[in-house]
This record gives structure tokens, sequence and C-alpha cells, in this order.
């Protein structure tokens, strides 16, 4: 295992305790009728290997990015436990990450985990270049010669077609494509062995959109890190995931290889989303 | 639903009370059945026909064996290196490593992106194994050759190309690497006799390499000249 997930919940307000129980899929809603509070990862399980390309599906709302952001640890969890091989404890066994202190989060964001944001603004540092932003993940590293953080920088824009030429400027000069272009550079430099993504693609016209799927995909052949993919277009998870993982109301309602989930889903939920393709 | 006899030896794949139906939730959780207690078993290089009416659930057989479709109860044994292997209960995880190196599909119609090149869809089964891509894509033109497919379409996407062309490469994909088990769905559907005669050879070359497949044919004579047995499903 690369990734295993357990019993993972998030709650946003405050908990009256059995919000777990009184919400989900079977419940129908995420919302707690007794305290109101929203429930948007309700103990998910689930396991990643080498290699493997995990899709999220669902609607607005059913927990997907929050999922994300739990692994990523950009938000605390309210219960359960995840382990990640790339982080073991002294004694050998693998570490809760939820349980990490913050050096060892960012030692985690700077060379083994990585994440793209469908807003380039959550996942760049706009003030600095572009070529900054792809030194901060090489500086974290432990790198501290300028003439190799520097070149390593410029091997990352040539790697994701960006002009290399433009390294100095800041992510504003870039176009939304290009930004997210930048996203990739920066997460390849953590020389991830997992790569989260969220949304990537959504809000690009179609043909940027293709290049970059293509690109990520290319990418992943090639370096053989494993990827969570988060997107509720069943486009990008058929171009781009070899399992799928459907969400509503902060459960898991279905999974399965993907081909599987979209040619033969069992959940009605699915159903429903299968046959709305276009 | 039975069939002519299968000798029970040596097996590389065995399928014991195989059963599929599909509930509609969005129709009212209507059940339709595909197909039930289906039992046959297949040994190396070997290779069973599955016929049937138009409907029977034979295309579904395949899906579920690949596991597109999940199985509804029964057991799929593969037969692998020594080891047996329920395909009904392994892992998701367990049956894409089986996939990329064991199992082989030909769907009926070609699935590609717009923006791959016949050479490159053919070789990728071959550089997801590792292979050198450029002997990889080598292999992939000479098997595009050897499938009468014109030399100047090789860097082409195939989804211009014609309804026997996209078979052809189809079939070319499916075969490039030689797999222990290989599903083939109307593999010579919309092909002319040339062509189909070389499909027909390309697997008596993978009977003979020790493939066990599993194929649908539209054309009866053509099943006769490379089938071992066959299966008659009544759905």
């Amino acid at each position: 295992m690369l990734l295993e997930i357990e019993n993972l919940s998030k709650i946003y307000g405050e908990s009256c305790g059995r919000c777990l129980f009184l919400t989900g899929d079977d419940q129908g809603s995420a919302i707690c009728p007794l305290c109101n509070s929203v429930v948007a990862a309700n103990r998910i399980n689930l396991r990643v290997e080498d290699n493997e390309v995990l899709g999220i599906v669902g609607e607005s709302g059913s927990g997907k990015s929050t999922l994300l952001q739990l692994i990523y640890r950009d938000i605390p969890a309210s219960g359960g436990r995840i382990f990640f091989r790339e982080m073991v404890e002294e004694q050998g066994g693998f570490t809760d990450i939820l349980s990490l202190n913050m050096m060892d989060t960012v030692r985690m964001r700077n060379t083994m985990m990585a994440m793209i944001y469908q807003n380039p603004r959550l996942g760049l540092n706009f003030l600095f270049s572009g070529g900054g932003n792809i030194a901060e993940k090489v500086i974290g590293a432990g790198e501290k010669s300028f003439a190799t953080i520097r070149k390593t920088a410029c091997h990352y824009f040539e790697k994701t077609d960006l002009p290399v030429g433009r390294i100095d400027q800041c992510p504003d000069a870039f176009s939304g494509g290009q930004q997210q272009r930048i996203q990739i550079s920066k997460a390849l430099a953590a020389s991830p062995r997992l790569l989260l993504l969220d949304e990537p693609t959504t809000g690009l016209d179609v043909s940027v959109q293709a290049r970059i799927l293509d690109m990520i995909r290319g990418l992943q052949e090639e370096t053989g890190f494993a990827m969570i993919v988060v997107s509720h277009d069943l486009g990008v998870i058929r171009h781009l995931t070899d399992m799928t993982v459907v969400m509503r109301n902060g459960c898991i309602v279905e999974q399965g290889l993907t081909d599987q989930v979209l040619e033969d889903p069992q959940h009605a939920y699915t159903q429903l989303l299968v046959s709305s393709i276009l | 639903m039975i069939m002519k006899a299968v000798k029970y030896s040596s097996n590389r794949l065995q399928v014991i009370n195989l059963c599929k139906s599909f509930i509609l939730h969005n129709r009212g959780a209507v059940r339709i059945n595909g197909f039930s207690d289906l039992s046959f078993s297949l040994n190396s290089g070997e290779l069973l026909a599955l016929t049937g009416q138009s409907g029977a659930g034979k295309s579904s057989v395949l899906k579920t064996i690949y596991r597109t479709y999940r199985p509804g109860g029964g057991q799929i044994l593969f037969h692998r290196d020594g080891q047996t292997i329920d395909l009904a209960a392994c892992t998701d995880s367990e049956m894409l490593k089986y996939r990329l190196s064991d199992i082989g599909f030909v769907t009926q119609f070609l699935k590609i992106l717009p923006r791959v090149s016949a050479m490159d869809v053919v070789a990728a089964p071959l550089i997801a194994l590792g292979e050198n891509p450029e002997s990889a894509r080598e292999q992939a033109a000479r098997l595009l050759r050897r499938l009468y497919i014109r030399e100047d379409l090789f860097g082409i996407s195939p989804l211009t190309f014609s309804g026997g062309e996209q078979q052809r490469v189809n079939i070319a994909r499916g075969v490039i690497v030689p797999r222990k088990l290989l599903l083939l769905d109307e593999p010579t559907a919309s092909l002319d006799d040339k062509s189909a005669v070389r499909v027909l050879e390309i697997l008596h070359d993978l009977k003979k390499q020790g493939s066990c497949i599993l194929a649908i044919f539209h054309d009866r004579q053509r099943m006769l000249q490379v089938a071992d047995n066959e299966l008659n499903i009544t759905g």
C-alpha cells in the first residue's frame, strides 16, 4: 500500500457527538438534524497502491475536495487515520500523517506528496516568480546551490511546455492554462510519490484542458507516481484514472475499476450520474 | 444453458456458475438478467467460441470476465504461475495488474483518444509493460503491416480510419502483448476476406504460443476455422 485511509471523518461545526450516525448517504443528507453540523467526510476508508490513478467523482458538496484537503493536511480531520508509506516512524511502523507536526508536514509536502488546486492562487505564491515557486520546493528538499536550483526550475518549465524565457515573471503574467502548468511544475519539483489533483482543468477551454490532461497522464506514466484526481467531469475521469470512487453526502457510495463504474454502475446515484453524460 | 463437452484438465480458465444481472434503480429498480449459471473451462492453446442469438449475453460474459461488469455470482478461476486466482473475487488493484500483463480484451469497437496515432495506440500496451518505446513502435509497425494497414496511416489517429481499419488497429493493440487469456468480441465483423484470413492466422499463432482465447464471431465459417469448442448461450 502507498496510502491507506481509515475511518476518516471531517465535521464542520460543533458536533453533537452523533453527527456521523445521523448523516450520510443512507440518511440522505450531510447535515446533522440535531446540531446542523456538516459532515463532509463520513468514516471514509480507502487504499491507494503505487502507480495507481484513483478518481473521485460526486456532486458539489459531496466531500470530494474535503477528502483531498484532509490527505494534504490543508484542514484538520475530526477523526480517523491516514497512513502514507513514505512517512515511517523511527521504530519502523507507519506514521499516522494526521498526527504530524508542522515541520514533518512541510517535509512531506516538499519531498513526497504534492497537490494541484483548481484555483492556481491556492497552489502558487503570486508574489514569487514562476521559477521562485518551483524553487520553494527544491530548496525545501534541501538543495542549497543557486545554480542547481535555477537549473531544476528551468528543467520543469521546459518539461511542462512553459516558456523558459519568462521564468522570472510572476504567475499573474501567465494565462490560466499556463498557471496550471506552473502548478504542475511546482508539484513535480517535489518528486512526489502521490499527486493530488483537485479539478485540475475545470474552467479551461477544451484544447488547453486536453493538453494539460495529456501532459499529466504522460508524466504519470513516465515517473510512475500515484494520483488521486477529483473531478465532476466523467470525461476527465475516464481519460486519467484506473479506479473510481463515487461520493455523496460525505460517504463513498461506490468504488470500482473505472470502466466498471462507468459501464456497470451499481448505486442509484452512479447510474444517474452516468446516464447524465452529454 | 449448456454447451459442448469441455475437458477439465490443465485448465487455464475455469468458469463456475457465473451469473450477471443488472438492477436499474432509475427505472423502478427493474432487474435485467444478463446470463446465469454459466460454467465452462478452457485450456492453454485453446479457443472457445461463444455462440448464441443477438442479446443472449455473449458480450456480457466477456465483460464480466474482464470485470468491466461486476460479477453477480459464481467463480472465474484463472490459473497462473502455479496459483489459482478467482477473478470474480480479487481486488480491483489485483485485477489491474492482471489486465496489464495477463488478460487482454479486444472490444467490438475501438475506443481511444482522438490525439493518438495508430502506431502509438498499438505500442501502448508494450510500453506499459516497460518495453523500450522505440522497439515497441517497431513491433507495432510490423503488426500493422501484417494486418494490411497502409504505412502512410501509421502516424494518424485511427478514429479517422474506416471501420475495418479501426478494427484491425484494435486487434493489433489487443494482441501485441501475448496474453495468457485473450477475450475477443467479434474480431472479424467488418473485415474483408484478406484481412480476416490474416486475423485468423494471428489467432492460430497465439494458440500455438499457449494463449487461451474466448471469442465471439459473427461469422460461423470463420469461427469453425479457428475454434476448438463451441459454447452456446441462450439468454
